[in-house]
């Protein structure tokens, strides 16, 4: 018997894998029709089937080094024609979610993150420090230069300086996680896959940026194929605003709002950022729907899930009515009321949540599948 | 104990009615074959060969009516549905509408009629793969052996051609539905299976590609009283096919169609690669299943069938066909769960082994038993037996088997009373 394979089963992580929305995965008998109906996978070594059952192992090192959990792109297909009620769809979003927190560099983080009974401790961090930021704001805007001090709409009431400091160490913050997470999953990609990744870096990065920017990929799904629409709503939204903080930057560090380029600046900004509010709202909105119209065919998704569309659409929101409600009080008020302050301190909130958290939340697709789609291009997956 | 009281009602007559109405007839009861269709023999009537001897089922139905024919305790009905049932254990009051036959025992089966009859029909004998006149035979070996006409395509009266042509008066167009009422002790259900409708799997592509048919398709194409004469063809252009794709689980052990399994389907495709290659020992046949299932002593004869060259065995359920509209060729497409790659395969012909949708599934039972999620009927009532694939899916052997102690079983409780 010395060609005996001994299959350990990690039981803590099927225990984890069903909690995590995986609840359904020992019902999968293995008749491999998920792997043929899905419009994502290919013909050498397809997925889900084998993903299901190295998740009715327990085979965490195969799950979360497995570049293909990230080629699916939860169409849903495989669930609506699964005939014993496996749904692998479900099963392949939870097994990405445990990837998510294998990856973290601050597992209790991600954990925290992705439990519901723990949103309220994952709020108050960001509720404390911004709490503190206003309280020293009076104080700080009485000793600080007229030279230092920004025109900020709610510069008065959290000073400019320290909601930037804030949130580019949250930024750094979330930068470092990241970069642990994806190097250490290209690591274990590259430790347990059968084809090293030999190809080209450059071209494959620009071709995984390409069908991501087009959604070419998820425009092949059957039953979620609205989803794809509106999912290229809500990531165009999160480009424009990115645009739109650098623009802010620029304008607030380096340029003023006076001059030729000053005005440009502020108008583009206010132009692009404002479009992307709405298009953020329609997006998340359109997600929301999507997924409750679905949830027979293809699977509801967990807190894991609606607690990011909730948060997303919550910084959609609150950003787009904290301006309104500021411009109430006169398109250039410096002193907006209670209620718009309220607001805005809630946008403040959720706008943390969503970076500082980024890579340990579900927002971390955006990194892990990017990668593993690069990944997947190189070794010609 | 009154005549009624030793009745024994049987609902159905395929062959597990019928081996429980001749066994308790037999045995000295009065028995009563209720059956809907035009023959007695059901689905079995349609197989080309039969386990567990692979004879052809005319062998053995005919030992079965050669059993009815003489024995008075037995009475049918052809065309007959239970209407009602009132009255309670051992004294059933049981109403059976019969629906006209057109054609009285007169008939002597000459065939003078269909020579007369202007009228095609699909012929649901051959499931639709041929055709007869409105006159028409069930099939060679019909019990009883008499024609009947289809109402819903003859024009009656105004046409009356078949009358002309009759020459012993058999011809009634006149003949009105009856209801017949009948008291019993016992009533035994053996209401039996329709193939489950191929066309509610989508991704199989039947109804929509012709050459995608049916397990009960094939066995009329192998069968030498089917459409072909016994030639397996492809129904696009009648070539004879080099290769078949079987594909298992046909909307069986599927949450989404039948949740069962069968039971019977695996072995009945071992049987059409039998078919195939007694036909054609060249013709490659492949069969794509998730699990094999053989009962009990059929072992062997999968292990033979499988042991065969030109006959390739794949783990892995068939979840997409498409076709190749210039050939008629189809690809079916699966992954090999064995070697964990996708096999297209391009064959001329997939037969989709369908499942056992029990009749009890969507007509409502004229007594309340309990049925289990897929309809098979699960538990007995007071002085109700139910027997055969109304029960449970199962072969013809262990039918005949549950059958005749179905009988003991109805009699138990007319003689427990």
């Amino acid at each position: 018997m010395a060609d005996t394979t001994v299959v350990k089963p990690d039981l803590s992580f099927i225990r984890e894998l069903k909690a995590a929305g995986g609840d359904t995965l020992k019902q999968c008998y293995q008749c491999a029709t998920c792997s043929v109906v899905c419009p994502q996978s290919p013909d050498n070594k397809p997925f889900p089937r084998k993903e299901m059952i190295w998740a009715g192992w327990g085979l965490k090192d195969k799950l979360v080094s497995d570049p293909d959990i990230w080629l699916c792109h939860h169409c849903g297909d495989c669930t609506s024609y699964c005939p014993r009620g496996a749904k692998p769809g479900e099963v392949m979003g939870a097994i990405r979610k445990q990837a998510i927190q294998h990856y973290a560099p601050v597992p209790f983080l991600a954990k925290a993150v992705n439990n519901k009974d723990s949103l309220l401790t994952v709020l108050a961090i960001p509720v404390v420090i911004l709490a503190v930021l206003a309280a020293i704001t009076p104080a700080l805007n009485r000793i600080l230069p007229e030279s230092l001090m920004h025109e900020g709409a709610f510069g008065n009431f959290i000073n400019t300086w320290l909601v930037d400091a804030t949130f580019i160490s949250a930024a750094l913050f979330a930068i470092w996680s990241a970069y642990k997470g994806i190097t250490n999953m290209w690591a274990s990609m590259k430790a347990n896959s059968a084809n090293a990744p030999t190809g080209n870096l450059m071209g494959s990065i620009i071709a995984v940026v390409t069908e991501i920017l087009s959604h070419s990929k998820f425009k092949e799904c059957d039953v979620n194929k609205d989803r794809a629409t509106a999912h290229m709503l809500t990531l165009y939204a999160f480009i424009g605003l990115f645009i739109t903080t650098n623009i802010g930057f620029i304008i607030m560090y380096f340029t003023g709002e006076e001059g030729v380029l000053g005005r440009m600046l502020w108008m583009m900004m206010k132009f692009i950022g404002n479009v992307s509010a709405v298009v953020l709202i329609a997006g998340a909105w359109l997600l929301y729907l999507n997924r409750k119209a679905k949830d027979e065919k293809s699977g509801l998704g967990t807190y894991f899930d609606w607690g990011f569309l909730v948060m997303v659409l919550l910084v959609g929101v609150t950003g787009f009515l904290a301006q309104i409600l500021r411009m109430l009080g006169g398109v250039h008020s410096t002193d907006p009321n209670i209620l718009a302050k309220a607001v805005y301190f809630i946008h403040l909130v959720t706008v943390f949540y969503l970076f500082a958290y980024a890579p340990y939340s579900k927002f971390a697709h955006i990194f892990y599948r990017t990668t593993a789609l690069v990944f997947a291009k190189m070794s010609s997956r | 104990m009154s005549e009624q009281e030793k009745t024994i009602l049987v609902v159905g007559g395929g062959i597990s009615g019928m081996t429980t109405a001749i066994e308790a007839a037999e045995a000295g009861y009065k028995t009563v074959i209720v059956e809907k269709s035009t023959y007695l023999g059901g689905r079995v009537a349609q197989m080309n060969k039969y386990f567990p001897k692979l004879c052809p089922p005319y062998c053995g139905m005919e030992i079965n009516f050669r059993r009815i024919r003489p024995n008075r305790n037995i009475r049918c009905y052809t065309q007959a549905q239970v209407d009602k049932v009132s009255g309670s254990d051992g004294a059933y009051k049981v109403s059976v509408k019969v629906q006209p036959r057109y054609v009285n025992s007169k008939c002597t089966a000459c065939g003078k009629c269909v020579e007369a009859c202007p009228v095609d029909r699909p012929n649901d004998f051959n499931l639709g793969m041929s055709t007869t006149k409105a006159v028409y035979l069930p099939h060679e070996m019909a019990f009883p052996m008499r024609y009947a006409i289809d109402m819903s395509v003859c024009k009656g009266t105004a046409c009356a051609k078949c009358v002309a042509a009759c020459a012993y008066n058999a011809i009634d167009l006149e003949m009105k539905p009856e209801t017949v009422e009948i008291e019993a002790g016992a009533i035994v259900m053996a209401t039996g299976w329709n193939p489950y409708d191929a066309s509610k799997i989508d991704n199989l592509g039947f109804g929509k590609h012709k050459n995608v048919i049916t397990n009960v398709m094939m066995e009329r194409l192998a069968a030498a009283n089917g459409p072909t004469g016994g030639k397996i063809q492809r129904p696009s252009d009648g070539k004879e096919p080099e290769s078949i794709a079987f594909v298992q689980c046909a909307g069986s052990r599927d949450e989404n169609h039948l949740a069962h399994c069968s039971s019977v389907c695996c072995l009945a495709t071992f049987k059409h690669i039998a078919y195939l290659h007694e036909l054609n020992p060249n013709a490659q046949a492949y069969m794509f299943y998730i699990d094999l299932r053989a009962q009990g002593k059929y072992e062997k004869f999968v292990q033979t069938i499988s042991a065969q060259p030109n006959t390739t065995l794949i783990k892995g359920k068939v979840a997409e066909i498409t076709e190749d509209p210039a050939t008629g060729k189809l690809t079916v497409t699966a992954e090999n769960a064995v070697t964990g790659e996708k096999v297209h395969q391009t064959v001329d012909l997939v037969v989709l082994a369908t499942g056992m949708d029990p009749t009890a599934r969507e007509n409502k039972l004229p007594v309340s038993l309990k049925q289990d999620i897929s309809g098979f009927i699960a538990s007995n009532g007071n002085g109700i037996v139910a027997t055969g694939v109304a029960k449970q899916p199962t072969d013809v052997a262990s039918c005949t088997l549950d059958a005749t102690g179905a009988a003991l079983k109805a009699i138990q409780s007319i003689v427990r009373r």
